[in-house]
């Protein structure tokens, strides 16, 4: 559909897409000068040039309320969202940011942007927000010359208004324009330049609601006046669990719970007057008749790499075999990681009011159009009857993608006719969404010349999803290939976890580099300026920040690196500082410096954040955290067993954006691209410390001191 | 079993308020009286979203059974931080430094700062992490909570030397 189209199918007076600003250049004190060497750009000379309209589905409309309203399917999940939305527009209106309202992830109010997921929010819609500011703009300008009987050479746009230049003192609204009813159809105006970015972007307009507690997620609609829902989650991986109806007495007996039933291959369900009195109903569910088949695990890593098909041919460049037979130097690795778990603090939920044939869900969701299709499966309700509303998500980091809180609290309230609450319990958290990342093995061989130029290299990766890796080195024989080992034989389902796969790729893959650098007595940080393709700057950048080369780090402390290229659009090179504790193997991460390219940042305060907040994560996942599994149960069930990152955890910290490549004009997201870093930086760190190499993750105590004590005899 | 009826004092105002005894003062805060910002996390006492203030002092929320509870309790949840239409120091703070990501864990930092600060108005970096440690955020904005809670200490330090 042709975006005008789309307008007058929507009916509203004017519209348009497209792009970004960066409003936001105050240095965070606390993470250094940030931003310091970013090129600040003529946003709308650069989104005019480039593609003004990339994407058809979000909207900006007039209405006479002097307010603009912007409308996407995607989600708040923290990222920033609403607060860039807001930025943008009031920035390319010069309009006070309180007159711009966002509407996100309704399916009655919005259209389907896709999920809201892999760094792509930003890019996508807020680029296409601005441009279509602009294409506005311009029809506005050239609309606001005609009622005012000038010439369009005449007129000038400041503050939301079209004024006349000389003369007559004769100015009109961009609202008034709107009340009148006018559609702008002219998008090809000279361009007018918008003179001033505001500060609209440096707080979040969320905050206030945040601190005072009236910000909505999906567990705040209904307090009080809806019921809890919720199905029996069996401890048991799912794979082949057959339920058969159950005995329901003992829970219809606890206090507080108000029916209970058997849905057939759902389990069974109890409903409560309260979240504890749900529980403990679901708790008093028998399970005796509900043994699941076990699986059948892999333990071990010939039974993986047995188990194993090939799924995907990533890279496959020169004659690989026949180059590491020639190397005078080549090096063969195995690298392997672990499971953990999403662990948002905002559980999976939903509330649910389901009438004959429609059905009504608020949802914690990344994606809520596909809710909408999981809803309309699960009631068998037309799926335009089915209305998801968005509300804000408490982290989603992929979990809140396909989750099933919304499906189940809608099957619920159909069945006993009750608004429903369907929340997670922590421990359902944990075994719902357990069977998250994958144990992921590669192997690893390159061959290396004299000069320290890598000739050839394979990677045999064995992960069920993701697309592997992107090239980030000069390798003239190089070969990537992908292996499924299937889930039923791994007995664990995978789930997408901020990022896909490439967190486990990347520690292998980096940990390699060094350890290859290491093989043939080359310094690690010089080896990847040899042979990187495009990391020289950003390396550059972030040795000089830790002080590569000048610093002497002391006994037992070390420095490593680690480089990443995410999907094309995210390059980012840290450096991180660890001390090691010989006598227990207890890592300290000192200091971490990073420098990413990322394009155009369009809110610097939201971005440090959100990158900051991944490199934690990185270090939570890495140093922390580790989901413990026998042959059938997934044994870690809450907090109490599973640490993640925390106060003390926080090393001392600082980040750069800078642009290494590309046009530098445009957002390329960047909320998932630090993470990876961590590992293969930290285990680097420690083979430069201790001289120990750390093949497998997370980093505990007790397998760093494992790897020191195998060394030492 | 039946339930409790008792009267208790949540930001400064009296609810009658009926129960199930073992009922964590979490819910009857979100459900019975209708005061959301309080969140669950765990419902275990491991993670400090769902901190309130009782007396003065931090308290998980989701640990405090309804019939602990007792009529002279007072109890402050973060809807009650907001006095004559201003923001507390701590929240201020927060605005001013961006100091969430999702802001799910927002509400428990806020009231664990709160506590910290009441006792201690300038404590050290050292002492706030100790203090703010077992406040999860798992979208880890710990460096800007942080910040923020350093700018109300260095407020507070300037307030004490100005009265000196
Ligand atoms: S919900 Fe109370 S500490 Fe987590
Ligand atoms: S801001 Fe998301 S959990 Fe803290």
């Amino acid at each position: 559909m042709k975006r005008r189209d789309f307008l007058r199918l929507i009916g509203s007076s004017t519209m348009a897409f497209a792009v970004t600003s960066c409003s936001d250049r105050k240095a965070n004190p606390l993470f250094g000068k940030t931003g310091q060497e970013l090129e600040f750009v003529d946003f709308e000379i650069l989104c005019r040039s480039i593609n003004p309209i990339r994407n058809f589905s979000e909207l900006v409309l007039f209405k006479d309320t002097k307010r603009v309203e912007v409308y996407t399917g995607r989600s708040e999940l923290g990222q920033g969202l609403t607060t860039v939305l807001v930025s943008i527009v009031s920035q390319a209106f010069e309009i006070e940011p309180n007159q711009v309202d966002v509407f996100l992830a309704d399916t009655n109010l919005c259209p389907d942007d896709g999920p809201t997921s892999g760094s792509s929010t930003t890019r996508d819609i807020a680029w296409g927000i601005w441009g279509a500011c602009l294409e506005i703009k311009d029809d506005i300008i050239a609309e606001g010359a005609k009622l005012l009987g000038v010439d369009l050479t005449e007129v000038r746009f400041s503050q939301g208004t079209v004024f006349v230049e000389k003369g007559t003192k004769s100015r009109i609204s961009m609202f008034e324009m709107s009340r009148d009813g006018i559609t702008f159809t002219n998008p090809n105006t000279t361009p007018q330049r918008v003179q001033m970015y505001r500060d609209a972007g440096l707080k979040s307009v969320r905050a206030l609601d945040v601190v005072t507690g009236k910000l909505k997620y999906a567990g705040d609609i209904m307090a009080g006046t809806c019921r809890y829902g919720g199905f029996f989650t069996p401890p048991e991986f799912r794979t082949g669990y057959k339920f058969q109806p159950v005995d329901l007495r003992a829970t219809l007996a606890v206090p507080g719970v108000i029916t209970a039933g058997n849905m057939g291959q759902r389990g069974p369900y109890v409903v409560a007057e309260t979240f504890p009195a749900l529980q403990e109903g679901l708790a008093m569910i028998d399970r005796k008749s509900m043994v699941p088949k076990k699986n059948e695990l892999v333990k071990n890593l010939s039974q993986v790499r047995e188990h194993a098909i090939l799924r995907k041919t990533v890279e496959d460049t020169g004659n690989v075999e026949q180059h590491l037979k020639s190397c005078r130097h080549t090096l063969s690795e195995t690298y392997t990681t672990h499971h953990y778990n999403v662990a948002f603090l905002e559980p999976q939920t939903s509330v649910a009011i389901v009438s004959d044939d429609e059905a009504h869900v608020w949802d914690s969701t990344q994606h809520a159009h596909r809710q909408q299709q999981v809803v309309a499966r699960y009631t068998r309700i037309p799926v335009e009857r089915v209305h998801i509303t968005g509300t804000n998500v408490g982290g989603g980091f992929g979990g809140k993608i396909g989750h099933k809180s919304g499906a189940e609290a809608a099957v619920i309230a159909q069945a006993t006719g009750l608004p429903i609450k369907r929340m997670y319990s922590r421990a359902e958290v944990f075994q719902r969404l357990s069977r998250a990342k994958e144990e992921v093995a590669v192997d690893l061989i390159s061959g290396v010349d004299d000069s320290g130029k890598i000739i050839a290299r394979s990677a045999n990766i064995y992960q069920d999803e993701g697309n592997g890796l992107t090239e980030i080195y000069d390798i003239p024989n190089s070969r990537i290939r992908l292996f499924q080992v299937s889930q039923k034989n791994m007995g664990i389902r995978h789930a997408t976890i901020r990022g896909t796969s490439f967190t486990q790729d990347v520690f292998a893959m980096e940990s390699h580099m060094s350890s290859l650098a290491h093989s043939i007595s080359m310094d690690p940080l010089e080896f990847r300026l040899k042979n990187a393709l495009w990391h020289q700057d950003l390396l550059h950048t972030a040795a000089e920040m830790i002080g590569y080369g000048a610093y002497q780090p002391p006994e037992d402390h070390g420095l490593g690196m680690a480089i990443i290229n995410h999907g094309g659009q995210q390059l980012g090179a840290l450096f991180v500082e660890v001390g090691v504790d010989r006598k227990t193997g207890r890592i300290t991460i000192q200091r971490m410096r990073a420098a990413f390219d990322v394009g155009i940042v369009m809110c610097e305060t939201t971005a440090t954040i959100g990158v900051i907040g991944a490199l934690i994560w990185g270090l939570s996942i890495t140093m922390k955290e580790e989901l413990k599994f026998d042959e059938s149960r997934i044994l870690t069930n809450s907090f109490a067993g599973y640490d993640i990152a925390r106060f003390s955890d926080i090393p001392d910290m600082q980040v750069k954006f800078i642009k290494t490549f590309g046009d530098g004009l445009s957002p390329r997201g960047c909320g998932e691209m630090p993470l990876p870093l961590i590992a293969p930086a930290v285990a680097n760190a420690v083979y430069n410390a201790v001289g120990v190499r750390l093949f497998s993750t997370p980093f505990t105590a007790e397998r760093v001191l494992a790897a020191i004590r195998t060394q030492a005899t | 079993m039946a339930k409790t009826n008792k009267s208790i004092i949540v930001n400064g105002e009296h609810h009658e308020v009926s129960a199930e005894s073992s009922e964590p003062l979490l819910w009857v805060l979100r459900d019975r009286l209708g005061l959301t910002g309080t969140k669950y996390g765990c419902g275990e006492g491991a993670c400090g979203t769902c901190t309130v203030l009782i007396d003065g002092k931090a308290e998980r929320s989701c640990l405090v059974a309804f019939e602990d509870l007792e009529a002279r309790h007072a109890i402050v949840t973060i809807e009650g931080l907001v006095q004559d239409g201003e923001l507390s120091p701590v929240q201020h703070a927060f605005v001013e430094h961006n100091a969430f990501a999702c802001g799910y864990c927002t509400s428990g930092m806020i009231m664990q700062a709160t506590d910290l600060l009441t006792i201690n108005k300038t404590p050290s970096r050292s002492e706030i992490i100790e203090a703010m440690n077992d406040n999860l955020c798992r979208c880890a904005t710990y460096p800007s909570i942080i910040t923020a809670i350093e700018s109300v200490v260095k407020e507070n330090g300037s307030k004490s030397e100005d009265q000196s």
